[in-house]
């Protein structure tokens, strides 16, 4: 994994290499990715960011990057050494549509696993799911 | 040690998905009923072209319908991960009943 920051100078790359340790727990304790842990998280920065913002389309791509860099700095500090974290937002205007959104993997069950919130104000709502997979 | 490059080609990942899209969605109104069996056969569609591929990568694939009743949909992602391995791709594809945005993901092991 590296570190490279999306937007600003980037922190000198890290590469991580397969140390073919199989399980998060063979690095510590609380280092296998915890649902509930993450999805507290992605709830506090949605409230945060959202609540009481009325939706501007000329600043909701904006608005979702930002979500997305805020929700995964959190994640990281939640110190999982050893996970690749993908984040996706979605930020939307209600005017009456349904909208579904699923997911499907392929992945090591044992090991990886996903978190996810959703947050509705009066005139928009917002998705956002955490992938996090195990790198042995 | 030598990382591998990202082995996969994007453009037959994104030609999978378009199909899988067109197949399943082609000219239908949206149908709250059907909206759940749409969204798992595209994905379905699309992981299983993937794990026909046989490479070393795990797969994640997001699919979001929504009826097109003219507003916009932001989807962004970020990710922590090796770029040298990992990558992803979005394809977005509506007529004048749907807008389907589908995700795929695809990280080294």
């Amino acid at each position: 994994m590296t570190f490279e920051d999306e937007f600003g100078d980037g922190e000198d790359e890290v590469h991580y290499e397969n140390t073919f340790i199989t399980s998060p727990e063979g690095y510590g304790e609380n280092q296998r990715f915890r649902c509930a842990d993450v999805k507290t998280v992605i709830e506090e920065v949605l409230h945060d960011r959202l609540d009481n913002h009325e939706y501007d389309p000329r600043k909701a791509s904006t608005t979702s990057k930002e979500i997305c860099s805020f929700v995964l700095e959190r994640v990281k500090g939640l110190g999982y050494k050893r996970y690749k974290l993908i984040v996706e937002v979605t930020l939307s205007e209600k005017k009456g549509q349904a909208v579904r959104v699923g997911s499907h993997c392929l992945w090591n069950p044992s090991t990886d696993n996903y978190s996810s919130a959703f947050l509705e104000t009066a005139d928009m709502f917002c998705c956002c799911s955490v992938f996090g997979l195990y790198y042995e | 040690m030598d990382i591998p490059a990202s082995t996969l080609d994007r453009g037959e990942i994104e030609t999978t998905v378009r199909e899988a899209i067109g197949a399943t969605l082609g000219k239908s109104t949206f149908l709250h009923a059907k909206v759940d069996g749409w969204i798992a056969k595209v994905m379905e569609t699309c992981l299983k072209r993937l794990a026909q591929s046989a490479k070393q990568y795990k797969y994640v694939v997001t699919c979001q319908i929504m009826q097109n009743a003219g507003t916009g949909a932001c989807v962004t992602s970020t990710n922590s991960w090796d770029p040298r391995t990992d990558d992803f791709m979005t394809v977005d594809w509506q007529n004048d009943h749907i807008l389907c945005i589908v995700s795929v993901y695809w990280v080294g092991v």
